[in-house]
């Protein structure tokens, strides 16, 4: 091990990409849902985040789904952020660290699909 | 919702990214109360909004600030892993918890902080932590300190228990909807004898995770309201900054001070929803 241990780089030009698109964006999406809610009159209710509610949703025009689609994208950042992280960890040959970061992406992935 | 609620749901979500922020408690301490008290959201839909708020502060200030070029990445990714695992099961297991007993736990966690918060500030950036000039760990890195501009490699210590408060901030932040930084960051500091910058910066990249790992049960179980959610995160992202900016101009004593007396009456209005 050198002396002057380098940081770990972070997840990389992509995954810093993602991450902004995926905040910036979806507060974008956020803004023109309440916007177009407020404006609608659109009742504030709870949601089941389920894709045939969200599909049913958005074909209606319910300016709430594509609110939902807005707080679906944000949950899905940090999960794309790690993905990248993990890459990133691998190109650098971390491979410890790579697959702690594929442990994270699992758990993720896990919380997902049991929810 | 109408454009006055949207109006009001931002600014509660300004004052909570602004305050949380100042203090360095993040917005979920200050959301949950707010969403319960003023707005009369049931617990279950705060958590979920608050945690929605931890995502995007998180995302958010790391994309605007580079915050994260400070974090330890590497341990960052191994706290991680404890603390999402557990913030999942706690959301799993736990999602139907009585909603008195949750008011009753965020009580304590808010008398916690603010007794936290009443202490003087924390130890300064070098207070506990052990400078080497070579790495004896994998864990060990190195940060550009900002007053001498050099760079300086510090030791990282006592990794199972930090592994286990991690643990445990990922069970509170699953269960209540708090970010976990009020466990992480005086843990890191204290304990791993990480620097407060870089302990701030870590944390800051655990909570997205925690999170993220916690909201799908919310979301399919439907405890988010959408519209609301949005305009909250859309006040708290802005106050996220507003409040950074505004620490750095005021005396750090004399306002955790203030606002540990502002936790103590959200601790109250809690407990008086536990057993009311």
């Amino acid at each position: 091990m050198s002396a002057h241990p380098k940081r770990t780089q972070g997840e990389g030009a992509v995954g810093r990409a993602v991450n902004g698109a995926g905040v910036y964006g979806g507060a974008a999406l956020m803004l023109v849902a309440v916007l177009w809610g407020a404006s609608a009159g659109a009742p504030g209710a709870p949601m089941r985040f389920a894709p045939s509610v969200l599909r049913e949703e958005i074909a209606k025009g319910s300016p709430a789904a594509w609110a939902a689609v807005a707080c679906a994208i944000l949950v899905a950042t940090p999960f794309l952020r790690m993905g990248f992280l993990a890459a990133s960890l691998a190109a650098q040959r971390r491979t410890g660290f790579a697959l702690a970061a594929l442990a994270v992406v699992a758990i993720l992935v896990a919380a997902f699909a049991l929810a | 919702m109408t454009h006055l609620d949207a109006l009001l749901l931002a600014l509660a979500g300004l004052g909570a990214g602004t305050l949380g922020s100042m203090l360095g408690i993040g917005g979920g301490l200050i959301v949950v109360p707010a969403l319960t008290n003023v707005f009369h959201f049931q617990f279950a839909e705060a958590r979920a909004t608050s945690l929605l708020v931890v995502i995007a502060t998180a995302c958010g200030v790391a994309a605007a600030t580079g915050r994260e070029r400070d974090a330890n990445l590497r341990l960052g990714i191994t706290l991680s892993i404890p603390t999402a695992l557990v913030a999942f099961l706690n959301a799993l297991l736990l999602h139907q918890t009585k909603q008195a007993v949750l008011f009753a736990l965020f009580a304590g966690i808010l008398l916690l902080v603010a007794a936290l918060m009443w202490r003087d500030d924390p130890q300064g950036e070098h207070g506990t932590v052990e400078i080497t000039d070579r790495p004896h760990g994998p864990f060990d890195a190195s940060y550009a300190d900002p007053k001498s501009g050099r760079e300086v490699v510090y030791h990282v210590k006592r990794i199972p228990f930090l592994l286990g408060i991690s643990a445990v901030a990922g069970g509170v932040s699953g269960l209540l909807g708090v970010g976990g930084g009020v466990f992480q960051v005086p843990a890191l500091n204290l304990l791993g004898g990480v620097p407060i910058r870089v302990a701030a910066a870590t944390s800051n990249f655990i909570l997205g995770f925690t999170a993220s790992a916690s909201l799908p049960k919310y979301l399919a179980e439907g405890d988010v309201r959408p519209l609301e959610s949005a305009a909250v995160i859309l006040g708290v992202l802005p106050g996220a900054f507003l409040g950074r900016a505004i620490a750095r101009r005021m005396h750090s004593t004399l306002l955790r001070r203030i606002f540990s007396g502002v936790l103590l009456f959200l601790a109250y209005s809690m407990a008086r929803k536990a057993f009311a």
